[in-house]
């Protein structure tokens, strides 16, 4: 299954060419990729086939986005639905919702953007304001979020509110979906490091959301939320990023004595990070929550990351205008590496605390 | 006792039989104990074209018990020159080339010079390596890592415990984020020497290629994490983790002489990291144990 899985990704992605870049799964953006990967049946692949999935496990989900990955393929557009919205109503949906979202999801019909952050709720997500009152049979959502990835292409926003008040402010929280074309939604653009447009502030007034559209259980939203981090944080995609770069490396032959003793290195880490990443899937697929595991690859995948761009830094006097062009997107997008998804910081808390 | 009614995982067994043991204890008396209950005995009967997992893995498990506990007996040099060949004795202390550690110039069986001690207080030689087969390198390699992960797990249990329980501040120590980020690393540090470990000893019934990949990667990961996770056990441990009495003590000089016994390998085997993104990817895919083949 993994082979005819890895070679299926390997034929699609000779037959559909696109120019590879770092970070590709948040910074290349290509609708017609993502549905085209839909149509091959190489989104989804975890999912049940009456949801529109593949049928298969979390294992082979990761086989294919190490694959896509690998390439520096364009992801961006139904990254977050198909890793971390679609896994979270098969979890905590309803029937109804599941079937609602999940077949539109697997084809890249419909995508998502995250919102959790806020102005003033970043690594401690839990003191988040944004409120979600009854209305009727439905709810009625007001609040900021902000660094919201892609929310200005995103048919759909994922929002974690606060239902109720309670002594502890782990309890009271719900997971929403949201159409993003609701009336009194205000998307405004944030622009990174290479003056791109990428993330967003989302300001939601009295944004209106049908009941049937709450993830789960109304106010266990922090416990669901936490096993959606495995999701979020334990894949390939926290040490890949800048994969491209390396390979391109290699490819152009740029590799010296001093280069050839720290790929040793990269290959090491290359090695021990696709092993655990192999476990949180199998843990994913025996039903657990393995956030712990997810946190530490994605704390060692940063370093990783930083490692391959200090790595090619000496040799880029020597590369190509591609090559460069690979190493500038890697360096540029490095910062973030550190905090989106949970700071590194964070993570070793979370890390230390584990027994 | 034969090998084959050893329990599968000798991990804990090792480890119910030694903790009540003095560090640095009375090494013959702990080595008879050792080759009574058939620890040294254990791959015997290893062949070297097919090496039995099960053989294999309790080797390790008894290995790692010993580093876990701070005891440093020549068990694993001794596996290792008796595997396969059977020596007449149970209870000899035996070194082979490739893990001539340390235990050399007591060894029972092997004539060394005795040119000083390590850390753990183990006699050393100077005697170059002669040419060693890949797998019995392999072989010795993977049984110095389960000794310096075992020391570590020991130095992190250590490390923790003293963080949980020391207040200072007016509250435990592992309640400032600073203590609990410097603890994080030091167990992100502990997983990847187990995850490479674990990669070489699945790899000993592979292809040659694959392991001499897995071999060189792993020395480069404990050459890099060990001496670090000396370091930040004891910043953790504050200066009780250096008296005598201290458990953190003997795992700390464990893993010293381990990982500068390591050193004597210099850049070995480093070209077995290829230089080709394809052959790359393909060796860094996690062994598959069941299908004995690498998952490309
Ligand atoms: C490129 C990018 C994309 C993002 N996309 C999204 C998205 O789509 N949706 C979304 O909801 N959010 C998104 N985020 C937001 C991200 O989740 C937050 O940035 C992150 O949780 C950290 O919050 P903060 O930036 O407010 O940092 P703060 O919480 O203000 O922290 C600042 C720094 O302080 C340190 N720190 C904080 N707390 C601790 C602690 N307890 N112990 C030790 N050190 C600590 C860390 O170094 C941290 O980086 C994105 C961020 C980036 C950079």
């Amino acid at each position: 299954m993994t082979e005819e899985l890895r070679r299926r990704v390997r034929d699609f992605l000779a037959a559909h060419p696109f120019t590879p870049r770092c970070d590709s799964w948040a910074g290349s953006y290509d609708l017609d990729f993502s549905r085209e990967l839909g149509k091959a049946g190489l989104l989804a692949v975890s999912w049940p086939e009456r949801l529109g999935g593949g049928g298969g496990t979390a294992v082979d989900r990761l086989v294919v986005t190490e694959e896509l990955l690998r390439a520096g393929a364009p992801l961006a557009a139904h990254w977050v639905g198909e890793r971390q919205i679609g896994p979270t109503l098969l979890r905590h949906g309803s029937p109804e919702l599941q079937e609602e979202f999940c077949p539109p999801l697997a084809r890249a019909e419909c995508t998502f953007a995250l919102g959790m952050s806020e102005p003033d709720a970043g690594s401690d997500l839990a003191s988040l304001r944004t409120s979600a009152v009854r209305d009727g049979d439905g709810w009625r959502i007001t609040g900021r979020k902000i660094w919201t990835s892609g929310a200005h292409r995103a048919s759909h926003l994922y929002v974690l509110a606060r239902t109720s008040r309670e002594a502890d402010r782990h309890d009271g929280l719900t997971e929403f979906v949201v159409a993003l074309d609701s009336p009194g939604i205000t998307v405004t653009p944030i622009l990174d490091l290479r003056g791109e447009h990428h993330f967003n502030e989302v300001v939601l007034d009295e944004v209106a959301v049908p009941g049937r559209w709450a993830i789960g259980r109304v106010g266990e939203g922090w416990r669901q939320v936490v096993g959606q981090l495995a999701f979020e944080r334990g894949g390939p995609e926290r040490f890949l990023s800048t994969y491209p770069l390396l390979s391109a490396v290699l490819a152009a032959g740029l590799v010296d004595d001093t280069a050839r003793r720290g790929l040793r290195a990269l290959a090491a880490r290359l090695q021990i990070l696709r092993a655990w990443v192999l476990e949180t899937a199998q843990v994913l697929d025996a039903g657990g929550s393995p956030v712990v595991p997810a946190a530490t690859s994605k704390y060692l995948g940063h370093e990783f990351e930083l490692s391959v761009i200090d790595w090619a830094r000496p040799l880029m006097p020597r590369a190509t205008p591609a090559v460069r062009a690979l190493y500038d997107q890697a360096l540029a997008a490095s910062p973030a590496s550190g905090i989106r998804g949970g700071a590194a910081p964070v993570m070793l808390s979370m890390i230390a605390r584990d027994n | 006792m034969t090998t084959h009614t050893l329990e599968a995982d000798l991990d804990a067994s090792v480890s119910e039989v030694i903790a009540g043991w003095e560090r640095p204890g009375d090494l013959r008396e702990q080595w008879r104990i050792a080759a009574e209950l058939g620890w040294t005995t254990i791959l015997d009967d290893l062949r070297a074209d097919a090496p039995e997992q099960d053989l294999i893995d309790a080797a390790c498990g008894a290995v790692t018990a010993l580093g876990r506990g701070g005891i440093a007996l020549p068990l694993r040099q001794t596996l290792v020159a008796r595997a396969g060949t059977p020596l007449s004795t149970v209870d000899a202390i035996a070194v082979h080339s490739a893990a001539q550690g340390i235990w050399a110039p007591i060894a029972d069986a092997g004539a060394f010079e005795e040119a000083g001690r390590d850390l753990a207080n183990r006699p050393y030689s100077l005697v170059p390596a002669a040419e060693i087969p890949l797998r019995r390198t392999a072989l010795s390699e993977v049984l110095r890592l389960q000794e310096m992960l075992g020391a570590a797990q020991g130095a992190v249990a250590e490390a923790r415990r003293y963080v949980t329980e020391r207040v200072q501040f007016g509250k435990p120590l592992a309640a400032i984020p600073a203590v609990r980020t410097t603890l994080g690393q030091l167990k992100v540090d502990v997983r990847q020497l187990e995850t490479v470990t674990h990669e070489v000893r699945l790899r000993l019934s592979g292809d040659d290629g694959a392991l001499a990949f897995a071999l060189a990667t792993a020395r480069e990961v404990a050459a890099t994490v060990v001496p670090r996770i000396a370091q930040t056990a004891h910043q953790l441990h504050g200066a009780m983790g250096v008296t005598y009495e201290a458990a953190l003590h003997w795992r700390t000089r464990l893993l010293w002489a381990d990982c500068d016994e390591g050193a004597r390998w210099g850049d070995d085997g480093a070209d077995a990291v290829p230089v080709e993104e394809t052959a790359l990817w393909s060796l860094t895919a996690p062994y598959s144990a069941g299908t004995n083949a690498i998952s490309r």
